[in-house]
């Protein structure tokens, strides 16, 4: 029986060998130790959840007044303009409030249809809402035209002069065409005899969120409504269309018969189409019809 | 105990009841909604026909990103210690959390033509990402690849060093190991992982349409082209909707039974 | 040639310090108490964990040199390793795990398969090479993890608690295979180190045991060797004796746990005292004529061997007494009962310590 001694093998690095009195001995776990479920504690995790939570419910629950309501709504175009007279309505109104409500003209016609409870409806084809028929709760007035113009980025930097250069841009943005701005603009084309590849356009429901295209994305150029690029400010500059390809977009206004009190919207409605309501429109860049 | 006869305690089968109904009444709605008699009309619309292969297209290529660039990165976080890596964690969450629009904003000051690298790619290669089906598979991975790095770093690490110690000891190399032991080991967790980001890609909305754009053909996908057809043409929006949901469910259905059955 | 290992490694309240050399193709055992460090120790000598001072040096290989900053990568040493957990790869059947080892140094598919079935054969489990490991018994299963093991032909064959997973019946089956398959093979037999905690296992795998206790060898030999002379209570106790330390003063023994003990012989200073279990002979009274080892105890445990009876009682001092069923029936023993222990000085085995 070979016995191998405990000695260290001829060197002097060896460790010394000795018997030991044996004591206590920690098992030895050769797993790191896991990362905890969450990066917090978790009961400090639920409290500052249900902190969350709770100031979202809070800033959610509007506070409850009885003052009167009027939901108005209007084609994304007239949102600049009618604030303003929302505003001046509101200061000669005291106690009533007005909420706008923008859209596409055929979004907004849809919801209507569907039973939503505007009170007014300001859309960019008065035909469109003359179609409303029994949704309507008296006549529709013309109040604004508006026509079309591409809108490109500060400095124009592809150099766009009409139409016909769209057609060597990389990406133009368009209305939708169940929009009324995307039917114009594509009437407006034909007009020009331009014609875009679809794999060339961006489209997006209604003329604001198309010209965002261009004023926060990498869109070259979107063919939207000369108030449009108005209201963006130093963010675009205007192209204009010439009268022979452009388009005239007529804005009607109509008291819905979804309306909570015909007589306020009514009232609204001679707002908008009164001096007052002219000049906030001209400023914007709308068209008014004569007197 | 029997499956069957098991009794279940009130405290959860109401909850549960609820949570069924929750998720499957929209759904039943849809179904309920939907123009059966214009059905196959709507389905072989050109435009919904385009946006459905689009959306197939770049879901598959967005897990394929989420994948590859994914699955690397669930190993380092799994096997690996390192200084801030609670906060390295954080950040490959973060678009989980993060609203998809807002998503598409940074996907844009970083990849669109003014962006970081994406300024650096038109001006120098010419490359656009933005508007284009590559956009569509970017914007995809990018929120669809926290899904896929959380499952399977839960699964590489409670599959711990064990079999790979087993595999060194037998002569197998780094890179052998990751291949014939470590992925084999979590596959179930890999095909979750990538079921759970498909899922995730071919839903995304606000991230594509912020930084692909509405592109017909080229980065309409389903939800986007949806989008418009509900002012267009409401019946071929809700027709195309419940092929979608047809179409995931069958996907995530046959996976569970086949990949995701077993425990993990 | 063979395997020269020093190693040393401190690992929270374990301090590691080991030297050992094993013959090739020989085989050596270490046995221990849980936490001495065995496991540790293994895992040192196939590179999955380092050491802070090592030299490994295998067949006149340097595995691990730390003062020259040399440490080879466990998948870079001819091992072999069969931990406690067996760690089959659960995704590949039986014969593929086997071939594993063959395929990663670049043997051929057909070729690792069929010397994976040939050691599958060996070790007599060639029945359940298309069978998942989740489907095998713990015997199947051993066997399957040792053939893996040994198909790669390692120079060094590292076996951690290598019948754990085996149930007591088979044992003894398994135990036999194990070693008639390590010395199977085509090749020449590896170099062996066996860790385990069964005395057992350690004699029949291995011609040295090594006893290993809070991370220091104790002792080293044969079983018989250690069991003439055990050194300390471990393995006393793991070959079935009473050792009892104390110092020695004129045919007496002061007993470092207390008390006293009357020896016969000359011995002086520091002392071991072995008492076979059998010369402890138990009374219900205080045994009449004053003998001159008794003392009061307590029964601590009872354990049935066959016929016959281990009986732990504390005095001090803590003693193992056997006696046959019959007398334990007669004394009306049980736990917790008090009872006196006698042991005759002639029946004391005194070693200097």
């Amino acid at each position: 029986m070979r016995s191998v001694a405990p000695a260290a093998p001829a060197d002097r690095r060896s460790p010394a060998l000795v018997s030991s009195q044996p004591d206590y001995c920690h098992a030895v776990p050769h797993r790191p130790s896991p990362r905890p479920a969450a990066l917090w504690p978790p009961r400090r995790t639920a409290v500052a959840l249900l902190a969350v939570l709770t100031i979202f419910a809070i800033a959610g629950c509007a506070p409850s007044n009885d003052r009167s309501r009027l939901t108005v709504a209007i084609a994304a175009s007239l949102e600049p303009a009618f604030t303003v007279i929302v505003r001046e309505f509101e200061d000669a109104h005291p106690g009533i409030d007005v909420t706008l409500e923008p859209g596409s003209s055929t979004a907004l016609a849809a919801r209507i249809a569907d039973g939503a409870p505007y009170s007014v409806l300001a859309g960019a084809d008065a035909s469109r809402v003359a179609s409303l028929g029994a949704d309507l709760a008296g006549p529709v007035t013309v109040f604004a035209t508006n026509r079309l113009a591409i809108a490109v980025p500060p400095g124009n930097p592809r150099r766009v002069r009409g139409l016909a250069d769209l057609a060597r841009l990389r990406i133009t943005a368009l209305c939708d065409i169940a929009a009324p701005c995307g039917r114009y603009a594509d009437e407006a084309l034909t007009a020009a005899e331009v014609t875009l590849p679809e794999s060339r356009i961006t489209r997006a429901p209604d003329a604001t969120t198309t010209l965002r295209a261009v004023t926060r994305g990498d869109a070259e150029a979107a063919v939207v409504y000369v108030t449009d690029v108005r209201s963006a400010g130093p963010a675009a500059e205007a192209v204009t269309i010439p009268p022979s390809a452009n388009r005239t977009a007529r804005y009607g206004i109509a008291v819905l018969a979804g309306a909570d009190d015909p007589g306020l919207a009514r009232e609204f409605v001679t707002t908008v189409t009164d001096p007052r309501g002219r000049a906030a429109l001209t400023a914007a860049g709308f068209g008014v019809p004569g007197p | 105990m029997n499956r069957r006869t098991r009794r279940v305690p009130l405290g959860i089968a109401i909850p549960a009841a609820l949570g069924l109904a929750f998720v499957v009444l929209p759904l039943v709605g849809l179904v309920t909604d939907a123009p059966w008699d214009t059905l196959v009309g709507s389905l072989t619309n050109p435009e919904a026909r385009a946006a459905l292969r689009l959306s197939l297209l770049c879901s598959a290529g967005a897990t394929v990103v989420a994948f590859g660039l994914g699955l690397p990165l669930a190993w380092v976080f799994a096997r690996l210690d390192f200084r801030g890596r609670s906060f390295a964690w954080a950040l490959v969450m973060v678009p989980m959390v993060l609203p998809p629009v807002v998503a598409g904003v940074g996907l844009l000051a970083a990849f669109g033509r003014r962006g970081l690298v994406g300024g650096f790619l038109a001006d120098h290669l010419g490359v656009y990402l933005t508007f284009s089906p590559a956009g569509v598979v970017l914007a995809e991975a990018f929120v669809a690849l926290p899904f896929l790095v959380v499952t399977v770093e839960a699964a590489l690490r409670a599959a711990g060093t064990e079999l790979e110690e087993a595999a060194r000891t037998l002569g197998a190399r780094p890179w052998t190991v990751l291949r014939r032991v470590t992925l084999p080991a979590v596959g179930p967790a890999l095909a979750a992982g990538a079921a759970l980001a498909w899922a995730r890609a071919l839903g995304e909305f606000g991230a594509t349409i912020t930084f692909a754009g509405n592109v017909s053909g080229r980065t309409r996908t389903v939800p986007l082209a949806v989008y418009l057809l509900l002012d267009r043409e409401p019946e071929v929006a809700t027709a195309l909707s419940l092929l979608m949901l047809a179409v995931s469910i069958t996907v995530l259905a046959a996976l569970r039974s086949r990949w995701l059955g077993r425990a993990q | 040639m063979s395997l020269d290992a020093a190693v040393a490694l401190r690992l929270g309240a374990l301090e590691l310090d080991v030297a050992l050399t094993v013959p090739t193709g020989g085989a050596l055992a270490v046995l221990g108490p849980n936490g001495a460090g065995k496991s540790t120790l293994l895992r040192i000598l196939a590179g999955l964990r380092s050491a802070d001072r090592a030299l490994v040096a295998l067949d006149g290989t340097t595995l691990d040199d730390t003062e020259r900053g040399i440490s080879v990568p466990a998948e870079a040493r001819s091992i072999g390793y069969v931990f406690p957990d067996l760690r089959l790869f659960p995704h590949l059947t039986a014969r593929d795990n086997v071939a594993f080892g063959l395929r990663t140094r670049g043997i051929g598919r057909t070729d690792a398969a069929r010397r994976a079935a040939e050691w599958l054969e060996r070790l007599d489990v060639a029945r359940v090479a298309d069978r998942r490991p989740g489907t095998l018994s713990g015997g199947e299963a051993q066997r399957v993890a040792l053939a893996r093991a040994l198909a790669a032909e390692p120079a060094l064959l590292l076996l951690d608690e290598p019948l754990s997973a085996v149930d007591v019946a088979s044992r003894a089956t398994t135990r036999s295979a194990m070693r008639t398959a390590v010395t199977a093979g085509p090749g020449d037999a590896p170099t062996r180190l066996i860790v385990t905690h069964d005395p057992v296992d350690a004699a029949t795998l291995a011609e040295c045991i090594v006893i290993v206790e809070d991370g220091r060898v104790v002792q080293s030999g044969s079983l018989a060797e250690l069991a003439a002379r055990p050194r300390s209570p471990y393995v006393a106790d793991l070959v079935g004796v009473n050792l009892l330390r104390g110092t020695a003063e004129g045919g007496r023994i002061r007993l470092d746990g207390g008390g006293e003990l009357a020896v016969v012989g000359r011995t002086s200073g520091p002392a071991l005292a072995v008492v076979h279990p059998r010369a402890v002979a138990l009374h219900r009274m205080a045994p009449a004529g004053s003998p001159r080892n008794a003392w009061a105890v307590r029964i601590t445990a009872i354990e049935p061997l066959g016929d016959r009876v281990r009986v732990r009682v504390s005095g001090p001092p803590d003693l193992v007494a056997e006696i046959t069923a019959t007398a334990l029936g007669e004394l009306a023993l049980e736990p917790g009962a008090p009872a006196w222990a006698v042991v005759k000085a002639t029946e004391v085995r005194v070693l200097p310590d």
